[in-house]
């Protein structure tokens, strides 16, 4: 306890705090554009960092860290372009919302899940850190490849109205997850000899393509874009949901950031699975089900929640065994140990410090993007109401730009602008694109993971079924399969 | 006829112009090189440990150059696509690249037909970094010794599982060399990440790990992990207690190493400008010390001996190659 | 054209690359085929529910406004002029005529509006992603051709 209170007094100087405060505007920027990652925002912090006295140094990248995560989900609400994958769920009822003119309502209730998402996995890492990161360890490759499944499940709450059209939309993510030199043969699939295509489809482009371009077409080209003829939706003052909102959405919030801190464990599993894993649950118990995706107040929550306490659950084991749960934070373990600090058990004990001076931060950086956020949506909300014209061209030249930035290659601004057409007709002819961008997602962690256990069970099928952490999981698989079907049957047992 | 005579004056004149002009410039270009921005292309992206190098040597490079260093990720490819946008760059000293040994000498035959560069479009300039290849097991595995595991592997092959970092990598390599020279059949799964494979090993879900020294110093050092041999000529400081397969009676070498390259038609004052740069950088104190916090060996190799390094190294494989290639084709 | 119609083409299209993705797949060696194989064949069934139920529809699609073509050739136009100046001749001039004739003819923005913003919008850009995170982003082949 006493540490604690040592790490709070590190904390409170003027030089923390205006570091806190830079390192939160910072990633909320960084987050909120198009393209530009919280990985990349942390990896272009890290020589600044050195020449800064650890404790500032682990201050800034950790506020960067989780307010770029929050960041993503103001664009996504108020324009529908998710700067990363992990606000992709955000968008599909945050928008819907911000266009009935309760954008500040939706941004509002983003605010309060991430932060409760965010607190919720700090206080997990504080409190029960050592005996958590054993998760990390016991999930195999039979696990990490039911895991994907349950991922892909999902497909069904978020293509709800066209499942059919949602599985097809899922079947192309899969093949474009294909692409690529293969890691077990070295064999190439589907390149056609392009080598920007070796390493597989990028995965930004095509977000950046199907949600943010396929948006800019949707902006400009209706007859009534322009200045003179548009229709913005009325704002409605409010920029905070609901008492009674709240209380409804609490056991979503609760739900989602265990989900959210344990998928952050996983190395390699990513914020977007438990993002979307959080948003199906949510839809499966909800009582108005039919609600999510036009705008449901909830669904925000979910992922919010979710893809905020990813990030307390990828410290656990990058602080306690030493293994990054994501790309963020290997990038935090080059930070640390440029200052002498060994992650591993030592962390908290021998330099228990600086360590709970980092966690505090986290704490404290999730509080801060919570009052900027809560405070800057009356005026972001704005933004709904500039005529689509304008609007479009300014989205098409972010992602242009950020997906430039993202590796400096011309062929990924081609393959941005092609994914926007591509979204724009899916959108059209009412195909969900979601499906797509979990599958490519998805697709490389299941086929990789299942591969992995073919070669380690000697092409055994049934060690999915043998090991007791996978064969609960299934089970998990099955009930969300079944559970939607068996509600379905009832009510139309109830209503005859 | 006079006109001809003028027209030959003219053109005598503006050669002699031109080669004068020419000349200058080149003396100019030494003389006052850099006189803007450097670009450092990395083959990976942003917060790898290629990149991070990168990033602590250009903020150095700065105050050597007086120019800006800026780190230019361009990933894909599994680093060719760097690679060959290295090698078709402007040769004129303003566009340098980190390349990766072994890979960047393999590409040009395992992907013979398709590789964008050839290794006589760049010219290596210093090596900064070798990471010597080691095999490593969990604390609580039965394998105490190479031996005990090159026993282990013969009598039930199917009992071992071997991760490495993708085919055709420097892991790779170095697995598929010592199970040549131990004359056993290993099970190989490849892992994307050090991060997962780590994971995977102390969960007990694979046999062995073949990775890096840097990627398990600190959990060798914490007693998570055993070191079975690191594949060096000598023991590693950082890693006293890990034998070497020489030891052990396996004469396996291999390490993945990281250095700077320069486009092929870069002039000679230019690459000199640059190695000592380079030279200054890597023998700052300051620059070590970052390099050994990350666990980063630093094993300078300059100038003409790396690019003769570079190419041993190329024949040898190729050697191995042509006898038994690794990727089937 | 109705959504029944443009659902039965489509699934034909697809369906066809489907089946051509578990064809290749199957060639492939080792095991690296097997996931392409599953994936084609999901795309395949997916291509025949939607291709049967768009036959069995008999209720006509609710409208869709159409779309403004003009608007929709103009846009793209102006698109494949950014990416054409952004190669050629710079990203900075790009942004501003990408972002000025965009503005002018799609809005109903008067020039000098237009013009303002397509400056400073441009040179926001220009300073986050050059000066701030040292992006290079491209300068325009032309003037290199033309020193040459």
């Amino acid at each position: 306890m006493d540490i604690l209170f040592t790490a709070l007094g590190n904390l409170v100087t003027p030089m923390a705090l205006l570091t806190l405060l830079l390192g939160t505007l910072a990633g909320m920027a960084i987050g909120s554009l198009p393209g530009l990652s919280s990985t990349m925002g942390v990896a272009l912090c890290i020589p600044i960092t050195f020449s800064m006295p650890p404790d500032l140094a682990l201050i800034l990248l950790g506020a960067v860290y989780v307010s770029s995560v929050y960041g993503g989900s103001i664009t996504a609400i108020l324009l529908r372009t998710p700067g990363t994958d992990a606000s992709i769920a955000t968008a599909l009822d945050g928008y819907p919302l911000a266009m009935a003119g309760r954008g500040g309502e939706a941004i509002g209730m983003a605010t309060l899940a991430s932060l409760f998402g965010g607190l919720f996995s700090v206080i997990v890492l504080i409190t029960i850190a050592p005996p958590l990161s054993t998760v990390a360890l016991a999930f195999g490759p039979q696990e990490y490849t039911v895991l994907a499944i349950f991922g892909l499940v999902t497909i069904v709450g978020v293509a709800s109205d066209q499942p059919i059209k949602g599985v097809l939309s899922a079947a192309i993510g899969l093949i474009l997850a294909s692409v690529g030199l293969d890691a077990f043969t070295g064999a190439q699939r589907f390149t056609f000899g392009q080598r920007e295509l070796f390493d597989g489809v990028p995965l930004l482009p095509v977000l950046i393509g199907l949600f943010s371009v396929s948006q800019a077409f949707n902006l400009c080209v209706p007859k009534s874009a322009g200045v003179l003829s548009s229709k913005r939706p009325q704002l409605q003052g409010r920029n905070l949901p609901l008492w009674s909102d709240m209380k409804r959405c609490l056991r979503t919030l609760l739900r989602s950031s265990v989900i959210g801190s344990v998928v952050g464990i996983l190395p390699g599993a990513g914020t977007s699975i438990a993002s979307f894993i959080s948003y199906n649950e949510a839809r499966r118990h909800s009582n108005t089900p039919e609600k999510f995706g036009k705008g449901e107040l909830e669904g925000v929550a979910a992922s919010e929640s979710a893809n905020n306490a990813v990030t307390g659950g990828t410290l656990i084991p990058t602080l306690t065994l030493g293994i990054p749960g994501n790309a963020v934070t290997a990038v935090f373990i080059g930070g640390l140990t440029i200052h002498g600090l060994i992650p591993g058990p030592s962390l908290f004990t021998q330099h228990a410090e600086t360590t709970y001076t980092l966690i505090l931060s986290l704490l404290l950086a999730n509080i801060l993007f919570a009052i900027l956020g809560l405070w800057l949506c009356r005026y972001l909300v704005i933004v709904t109401k500039v005529p689509g014209a304008v609007l479009g061209p300014m989205i098409l030249v972010f992602s242009v730009i950020g997906t430039y930035a993202l590796r400096n290659e011309i062929f990924d601004v081609w393959l941005v602008i092609a994914f926007g057409v591509v979204g724009y007709f899916m959108e059209r002819w009412r195909y969900p694109a979601a499906p797509l961008v979990i599958a490519l997602i998805l697709g490389p962690i299941l086929e990789v993971n299942f591969r992995r256990s073919m070669q380690i069970s000697h092409w055994d099928l049934t060690t999915f079924f043998t090991r007791p952490l996978s064969l609960t999981l299934c089970v998990l698989v099955v009930l969300a399969l079944a559970y939607p079907l068996w509600n379905q049957w009832r009510r139309r047992n109830a209503q005859q | 006829m006079k006109a001809n005579i003028k027209f030959k004056q003219k053109l005598i004149l503006s050669a002699m112009t031109a080669i004068l002009v020419g000349g200058l410039s080149t003396l100019a270009v030494a003389k006052d090189f850099p006189n803007k921005p450097i670009q450092l292309i990395v083959a990976f992206g942003a917060g790898g440990s290629t990149d991070t190098m990168a990033r602590i040597f250009a903020k150095y490079a700065e105050e050597e150059l007086g120019q800006r260093v800026v780190v230019v990720n361009r990933p894909g490819a599994g680093g060719e696509l760097g690679w060959v946008h290295l090698a078709n760059a402007a040769p004129d000293g303003y566009t340098l690249g980190l390349i990766n040994s072994p890979v960047v000498e393999v590409y040009p035959f395992t992907r013979e037909g398709s590789v964008g560069y050839s290794l006589d479009d760049i010219r290596p300039l210093a090596n900064i970094i070798t990471d010597p290849g080691v095999l490593a097991v969990a604390a609580n595995s039965p394998y105490q010794t190479l031996e005990s595991f090159v026993t282990a592997v013969q009598e039930n092959p199917r009992s071992v599982v071997v991760s490495h970092e993708g085919i055709g990598g420097d892991d790779h390599l170095a697995a598929l060399n010592f199970a040549k020279e131990a004359d056993i059949d290993l099970n190989f799964v490849s892992y994307s990440g050090n991060a997962e494979a780590t994971a995977a090993l102390l969960g007990g879900h694979i046999t062995a790990f073949q990775g890096n020294m840097s990627e398990v110093v600190n959990q060798i050092n914490e007693g998570k992990v055993r070191g079975l041999a690191v594949w060096s000529n000598e023991r590693i400081d950082a890693i006293s207690q890990v034998p070497t397969g020489k030891e052990q009676g396996y004469d396996v070498l291999a390490a993945a190493s990281r250095g700077f390259a320069v486009p092929a038609g870069v002039s000679q004052p230019v690459y000199d400008k640059l190695l000592s740069v380079t030279r200054e950088v890597v023998e700052n104190p300051e620059f070590l010390a970052e390099m050994a916090q990350l666990n980063m060996p630093v094993n300078p190799i300059y100038g003409q001996d790396y690019v003769d390094f570079i190419h041993e190294s190329h024949d040898r494989l190729k050697a191995l190659w042509d006898q038994e290639p690794w990727i089937e084709q | 054209m109705p959504l029944n119609k443009i659902d039965s083409t489509l699934t034909v299209l697809i369906g066809a690359l489907c089946a051509g993705v578990v064809w290749i797949g199957l060639g492939m060696r080792g095991d690296a085929g097997i996931f392409p194989v599953i994936a084609g064949s999901l795309g395949g069934l997916a291509c025949l529910g939607i291709g049967i139920n768009s036959f069995r529809r008999k209720r006509p699609d609710e409208s869709q406004p159409p779309i403004a073509w003009q608007r929709f050739t103009l846009w793209c136009l102006c698109v494949l002029g950014l990416l054409g100046l952004m190669i050629s001749v710079g990203t900075f001039v790009a942004l501003v005529i990408f972002l000025l004739v965009s503005l002018c003819c799609l809005s109903d923005l008067r020039w000098p509006a237009a013009l303002i913003l397509a400056v400073s919008f441009s040179s926001l850009i220009y300073v986050v992603f050059v000066h701030l995170l040292a992006v290079p982003l491209p300068s325009g082949g032309l003037w290199n051709w033309l020193a040459n």
